[in-house]
């Protein structure tokens, strides 16, 4: 009896697997097929380096230049805020961090990991942007650097995980040799540990900086949203956010539907980007 | 009587080929040992004789007569159930002990619950395990020592019934006492079972087998009883071998 | 002189990193607790939102229900595909070259951001295939959120049980769908279902895939499939966005991560058992 079910099970596996793959695949494909219905009429040039954008004017003022701009931008003030800290916290937590105080301090990365990105923009808005307004005396706090500094505090799970999964490899593997010659925990973690974990550095740092482009809600609710060329403290605009904000708003099947497509198109482009060459810097750089 | 016999077999791995022209007939109701050096496809002869082999990646070819019939026209299944092999390193399923006795007679059929209860003990007693396990059947199985694990294994792989048991280096990671378990009930089992039993251990291999076949590089050097292999072998490399040449 | 400097430097870098994120998580916490806690009632949490605008008033019990909906379809609907395709891989498939595929799309599909699914929930489930805003559509558009989260956990989960045990079943002659259901699904049940819960918090957590896809601003508990819902991430954003009640979004806030947390404690409670088990 068991020979009958175990051939319907793999041909029902096989299926199944087949669907999943083809639907994902569908979602891919139909991305790309409506972005380039946009990409007919307004070319790709001058849609990534137009720097006005106005869907209810004419097709020429679709342009997404500062818009990619303040994606950019928010994501890396994201990164260099948040890359020294958790690179610091996971040499910490692989060197000086053990047993049960470890697993709790994990549980408590895994918390930040695990609020919602609505959650934050909530705070971002009521307590960062408000402070940025009564503090720093701005006009508006909406701007590029609350946005950074919360998504920094969001992807600093990401960051310290993986950092600290090859730190601790790492530390493990040579502390009894360090130990012997009596040398200190803090000199082994410098000269050892930190420069043999650049490869998961890096790693961190694409992980990192997909998670912050990718992200909607929390950077929507506090960069004030104008696509404008992007600074610190001004005011920006992202691809996510204008895609959440837009999209509403646009008709299935008009020319501002298929723009927002092809931003989506866009981001997931510079992101495939970004990936390959850090892929390729990590070989070329690392593999000696 | 010949339960098994192989007529230039060839196994393959890829394009590599490991196994060249094997012939040798097994007889029924003996222990046969297979030595050689490290590398000179050992495993690969067990992995062939119970179809393991294609799992690993693998291939053979040649003529078997399994039982009077062409060993290749056996549902792969088939083989399996009714030539037993025993990996080299204890693997125990993560089950309790009873569930790893039961996991197989359960496959193919066995429902009472009282048989099974029955299969188990007797399994366990004929491995020499029983009384050392008896009190609680119901704990992992992963909790055994090491040389417990392998009795364990040895035991599971008698509860589908096998006509053949392979046993690879089964000894290997275990002391001089669990060593010792494992060739007194060996030697028991022989009364109703054909034992194929690759060894690193030459002692062993005299101790324990009827018959005794040397590997080195792929080739069958030299096949005949153990006491002729050992006193007056035919081939100068087996000679070798034994006197510790190729380590 | 320098080194000592240095040395300093260093362990310095590392503790004040360290503060910095635990305080953070702590006044992330502790801020959501506390202004939570104050607007919070059991009238709050069974009831449904009145007064005007709609919302400053009232409870959030549909909020609580959608979201609760939404995750049960998006998990669903996602383990279960998950589940077949990590078997698949891991069991059935032969070619490594199909393996290579797989693993590529599920890939590219984890890296498409969540508002871009949501954008082709809204394009295609929505309104091509006529589904309209409803529980479905958002529950699927989840779903496919989470797919690559689950299937990337399941995986590993069954791609590190032991080859030697596996070998030893099938040298007893057992077939693979044996195997599966009586070895190795049983020893990965923990893993499995602690992937499935993990991605149920992450899909509970998730506004932008179903603000277009049938997240709205007020609905009843829905009545079927295809019923607009409310949503706990998408009513906060609503109460903050509009300002419509700082009061209720805090204490909506303070429900959302605490079903949330509740969900990740049931998912790391599963996988310290299998650990206790598996040693
Ligand atoms: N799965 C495999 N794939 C490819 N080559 C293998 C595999 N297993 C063993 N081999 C090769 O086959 C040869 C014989 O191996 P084996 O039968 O394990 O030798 P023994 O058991 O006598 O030590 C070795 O050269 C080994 O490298
Ligand atoms: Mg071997």
């Amino acid at each position: 009896m068991y020979k009958v079910l175990d051939v319907a099970f793999s041909k029902l596996i096989k299926l199944l697997t087949i669907f999943s793959l083809l639907l994902l695949a569908f979602v891919v494909v139909f991305i790309f097929r409506e972005s380039v219905v946009f990409f007919k009429e307004v070319s790709v040039l001058s849609f990534i380096s137009g720097r006005s954008w106005n869907p209810l004017l004419a097709a020429d003022n679709l342009g997404i230049f500062n818009i990619i701009l303040g994606t950019l931008y928010v994501s890396l003030v994201a990164i260099i805020l948040a890359l020294p800290i958790g690179v610091g916290m996971a040499l910490l937590l692989a060197g000086y961090v053990e047993g049960r105080v470890r697993a709790i301090i994990r549980g408590i990365i895994d918390i930040l990991a695990g609020i919602p990105s609505v959650v934050y923009g909530f705070i971002g808005l009521l307590v960062l942007v408000k402070w940025f307004e009564t503090r720093l005396d701005l006009s508006s706090g909406e701007s590029v650097l609350a946005g950074g500094i919360l998504l920094a505090v969001m992807v600093l799970p990401y960051v310290i995980s993986t950092c600290h999964e090859s730190m601790e490899k790492a530390y493990r593997r040579h502390a009894p040799s360090s130990q012997a010659l009596g040398v200190s925990r803090s000199y082994l973690l410098r000269e050892i540990v930190l420069p043999e974990s650049r490869r998961a550095i890096i790693a961190a740092t694409v992980l990192a900086l997909g998670r912050a482009m990718g992200e909607t809600m929390a950077v929507m609710m506090v960069i004030g949203n104008a696509p404008i060329p992007p600074t610190l403290l001004g005011k920006c605009q992202t691809i996510p956010s204008l895609i959440a904000l837009e999209m509403g708003m646009a008709e299935v099947g008009s020319l501002h539907y298929h723009s927002l497509f092809a931003s989506g198109l866009v981001l997931m482009a510079v992101l495939l980007a970004i990936n390959l060459v850090f892929y390729f810097v990590r070989r070329s750089a690392f593999m000696k | 009587m010949n339960i098994l016999e192989l007529l230039s077999l060839n196994s393959y791995y890829g394009h590599e080929q490991v196994l060249y022209g094997i012939n040798l007939a097994i007889r029924k109701n003996a222990i046969t040992a297979v030595i050689g050096p490290s590398g000179c496809g050992k495993s690969t002869l067990l992995l062939t004789l119970n179809r393991m082999l294609e799992e690993c990646g693998g291939r053979a070819e040649g003529e078997i007569t399994f039982a009077g019939k062409d060993f290749f026209s056996y549902p792969k299944e088939e083989i399996r159930r009714r030539i037993g092999i025993v990996f080299q390193k204890p693997s125990p399923f993560p089950l309790s002990i009873y569930r790893n006795l039961t996991y197989a007679p359960v496959y193919y059929g066995v429902r009472d619950k009282k048989k099974l209860n029955e299969i188990v003990e007797s399994k366990l007693k004929v491995a020499g395990l029983y009384e050392e396990v008896q009190a609680d059947l119901h704990k992992s199985a992963l909790q055994l020592s090491g040389g417990q694990q392998q009795r364990l294994c040895i035991a599971r792989a008698l509860t589908v019934e096998p006509e053949i048991l392979l046993l690879d280096e089964p000894c290997s990671a275990l002391d001089i006492k669990n060593t010792a378990n494992i060739e007194q009930m060996l030697l028991k089992l022989a009364q109703d079972y054909t034992i194929v039993i690759v060894t690193h251990n030459l002692a062993q291999a005299k101790r324990i087998s009827d018959y005794t076949a040397f590997l080195l590089n792929g080739e069958l050097v030299e096949y005949g009883e153990t006491k002729k292999v050992f006193s007056r072998p035919q081939d100068r490399r087996t000679w070798e071998y034994i006197e510790g040449i190729y380590g | 002189m320098r080194k000592m400097e240095n040395s300093r430097l260093f362990k310095l870098w590392m503790v004040v990193s360290t503060l910095i994120v635990l305080i953070s998580v702590g006044f992330i916490i502790g801020y959501i607790v506390l202004n939570g806690i104050k607007s919070i009632s059991l009238d709050f949490i069974i009831s449904s939102p009145k007064g005007l605008p709609l919302g400053s008033e009232g409870g959030i019990l549909p909020a609580i229900v959608g979201s609760l909906l939404l995750m049960l379809i998006a998990c669903g609907f996602a383990s279960f595909l998950a589940l077949a395709t990590a078997i698949y891989v891991v069991f059935y498939c032969q070619s490594s070259q199909i393996e290579n595929i797989v693993h590529i799309i599920v890939q590219c599909m984890a890296g498409v951001p969540s508002i871009v699914i949501g954008l082709f929930g809204y394009t295609f489930l929505v309104a091509k295939l006529g589904l309209g805003r409803s529980l479905l559509s958002a529950g699927l558009t989840l779903g496919v959120m989470v797919f690559p989260f689950i299937e990337v956990r399941i995986e590993k989960s069954l791609q590190e049980f032991s080859t030697a045990a596996l070998q030893s079943s099938y040298a007893l002659g057992v077939s693979k769908a044996y195997t599966l259901f009586k070895l190795v699904l049983p020893q990965c049940k923990e893993d499995i279902v602690a992937a499935i819960t993990l991605a149920g918090g992450f899909a509970m957590g998730a506004t932008a895939p179903i603000i277009l896809t049938g997240a709205v601003i007020f609905a009843p508990i829905p009545s079927s499939l295809s019923s607009p819902v409310m949503a706990l991430p998408f009513h906060l954003y609503i109460l903050t966005g509009e300002g419509i009640s700082l009061e209720k979004a805090y204490a909506t806030a303070l429900v959302l991560i605490t079903l949330i947390f509740a969900i990740n404690i049931i998912s790391i409670a599963l996988t310290s058992r299998r650990k206790e088990v598996g040693s």
